[in-house]
């Protein structure tokens, strides 16, 4: 297997939070590598720290230590003006398209505005690189008068997706952005998105908690859990024969549809998540983790090789 | 128009605990009038678990509304028939209602901490319960209180001391079952109590709703968007689309076969978690329709349907019986349905 250059690259990166009287690590050393073209998962229950990485990626979070390197250059640490050529490359696409347009905007104002800022149109032709980009996005661009609530949810996304293409980044870092739909809306998006990551060969972070969506969308899925990576594979991989205890309890609470009628089918993972202020010693889950034993409480477990990726229990070891 | 085909044989099925026949509400404001539930008709049996399932809009929350009377007036127009036994409750006194809620019927909701009062302790919300509806206090009332939370799974008695705030969201979703199931209800409605809790926590509180529908042998109407949870939990599932029943089937039958296009376009827009690659996803095109109150010329679904053919634009289809307890409101023969794929 050949290693192409990764299109960011993430190093121990720590963001840490100082609140009244403690300090909760957020995100807590995580390494990882998204090659160009390719959809990497980021899952994980609340709290676990994956918005907040991806909020540390484009300098909505201040990083505490590590690093993360888009094409090869630093992209953490910098100064406003060093950091803006890179703003463009990374667009963030939230899960309320409604919070996050503006209502006094009409779509074409909304999608004119980045097309301008960052010198991807010019006055004169704005107007038609805002109608390519509405079609781009599977809208009529007859629409471009109207303002965001005068679209359904699903529609929405849609503006949102067309205002983070607008400025041609490399990435595009999807937070839940089909947890607010509908299914059958839901499956528009996710289409939408396959569609145009084939066509323009743009590479997703794509976070979401919702695994179903997770083995359709994704090439590679990173599990998260108190603040760090425990499972990273590809999505096959992960999905057969997950390797870290706290993969195969995830993947059995979820309700399926195949499941027969009245079948108990599984046993529910007692407990709930740790804080992050308070991280269990040695390995993060072995109070929730039915097959703990002497070590796990003691030692905190690396990124151990497993098929597909790594795993980070001493199972797996 | 009633085009329900009342079930009750008899002999062969228990009295029903809930029967609604006929249900509307319509919501008017100065501009117009949308009918947001048409014509609804299905039962409850004594602890039989019902899913009520659709997407948003669809009027599955509406319809649970209007069985406490919790619309807004006069906002809301209820129309129709809502028996609790042998008590009418559409139309029913404020008095004659309240007597009905949290005694014989519960509601728990989505959103955890907008249903608990920021300001009281977990104690004080069960005692203002326990108080006005049993007239329990003092040692009695403690007693219950400790008896329902171990039933709720909450151990111990510090969680009483507790404002919502100190807990978690599945923890704060135990305390509202607990405040639901207080006064002993016959029925339980869950409006998608786990749509806002991670996996793992909705795993333990649809375990936890098992596990008192078995014990407790009370009946739930579990509305909710997502097939998988009612796949877990639910003994008959109904789906609705704009306002109405579009189908009504056992559970395992409706998921291993649906006989409504509706139906089946919604298990096809859903991403699998036990298939490779999430299985192959056929997005249902286009939107739902916007809702009004004027009669409908063709069936509801018939803009976005893959299988909509000539008749189904000259009138909307009667949802009939289409054998054992299944309904339907197609006009695709099933034998289609069944064997191919669009």
């Amino acid at each position: 297997m050949s290693e192409p250059v990764p299109l960011l690259k993430v190093r121990d990166l720590r963001v840490h939070f100082a609140t009244e009287g403690s300090l909760v690590r957020a995100v807590d050393g995580v390494d990882l590598e998204l090659r160009a073209g390719e959809t990497l998962a980021l899952v994980g229950e609340s709290g676990c720290g994956k918005s907040t990485l991806a909020r540390a990626l484009v300098g909505l979070n201040p990083v505490t230590s590590g690093t993360a390197e888009l094409n090869g250059r630093t992209i953490t640490g910098l100064t406003r003006a060093a950091a803006r050529p890179f703003r463009r490359e990374l667009q963030l696409v939230f899960q309320d398209p409604y919070a996050s347009l503006n209502p006094r905007f009409t779509i074409a104002q909304t999608l004119a505005e980045p097309l301008l800022l960052h010198e991807k149109a010019s006055r004169s032709n704005v107007d038609s690189k805002v109608c390519e980009l509405l079609a781009q996005v599977g809208l009529d661009p007859e629409l471009r008068a109207r303002y965001p609530h005068e679209f359904s949810g699903g529609q929405r996304q849609r503006i949102s997706i067309a205002r983070a293409l607008a400025v041609e980044p490399s990435l595009l870092l999807c937070d839940e952005v089909t947890s607010a739909l509908d299914v059958s809306i839901q499956a528009q998006i996710l289409d939408l998105l396959r569609s145009v990551q084939q066509r323009l060969g743009l590479s997703y972070l794509f976070i979401t908690h919702d695994l179903g969506v997770v083995r359709y969308i994704a090439h590679r899925v990173a599990v998260m859990y108190v603040g760090q990576i425990v499972e990273l594979r590809d999505t096959e991989s992960l999905f057969e024969s997950p390797a870290h205890p706290y993969t195969q309890a995830l993947l059995a609470s979820i309700p399926r549809v195949s499941r027969a009628e009245g079948a108990p089918g599984r046993v529910p993972l007692g407990g709930e998540v740790p804080s992050p202020a308070r991280p269990p010693s040695g390995c993060r889950f072995h109070p929730r983790c039915s097959l703990a034993f002497d070590r796990c409480p003691k030692e905190q477990p690396e990124l151990y090789p497993v098929s597909g990726g790594s795993s980070r229990c001493f199972l797996n070891h | 128009m009633s085009d329900h085909q009342p079930t009750d044989t008899p002999s062969a099925t228990p009295a029903e605990l809930l029967r609604i026949r006929d249900l509307s509400v319509t919501f008017s404001n100065r501009e117009r009038t949308v009918r947001a539930v048409d014509q609804v008709s299905f039962d409850i049996r004594p602890g039989e678990v019902v899913g009520l399932v659709g997407e948003s809009g669809c009027g599955k929350s509406v319809t649970s509304l209007s069985i406490l009377g919790l619309h807004e007036r006069p906002a809301g127009r209820v129309t129709g028939s809502i028996r609790l036994g042998e008590h009418e409750l559409v139309g029913a006194s404020p008095a004659a209602l309240r007597a009905v809620r949290g005694n014989r019927v519960s509601m728990i909701f989505q959103d955890p901490l907008t249903s608990l009062n920021p300001y009281l302790r977990v104690e004080e919300q069960l005692a203002e319960v326990l108080e006005l509806h049993l007239g329990l206090r003092g040692p009695a009332a403690r007693a219950r209180m400790l008896e329902i939370l171990s039933q709720v799974g909450i151990p111990g008695e510090e969680r009483l001391r507790a404002y919502p705030h100190q807990l978690s969201g599945g923890m704060r979703q135990r305390i509202c079952i607990a405040m639901a199931l207080l006064c002993n209800p016959e029925l339980l409605i869950a409006d998608e109590p786990t749509t806002m809790l991670d996996v793992t926590i909705q795993a333990q509180i649809l375990e936890l709703l098992r596990s008192l529908r078995n014990s407790r042998k009370m009946a739930i109407l579990f509305i909710t968007h997502d097939l998988g949870v009612v796949s877990e939990l639910c003994d008959r599932v109904i789906v609705m689309y704009a306002g109405r029943i579009v189908e009504q089937a056992r559970t395992a039958d409706l998921l291993q076969a649906p006989w409504h296009p509706y139906t089946e376009a919604l298990l096809r827009s859903t991403p699998r978690v036990d298939l490779p690659g999430g299985g192959t996803l056929h997005p249902i095109g286009g939107l739902p329709p916007r809702l009004s109150a004027a009669e409908l010329r063709e069936c509801a679904f018939s803009p976005r349907c893959p299988r909509v053919r000539e008749g189904c634009r000259s009138g909307e289809p009667a949802l009939v019986s289409a054998g054992g307890e299944r309904l339907r409101r197609c006009i695709v023969p099933v034998a289609e349905m069944i064997e191919a794929r669009p």
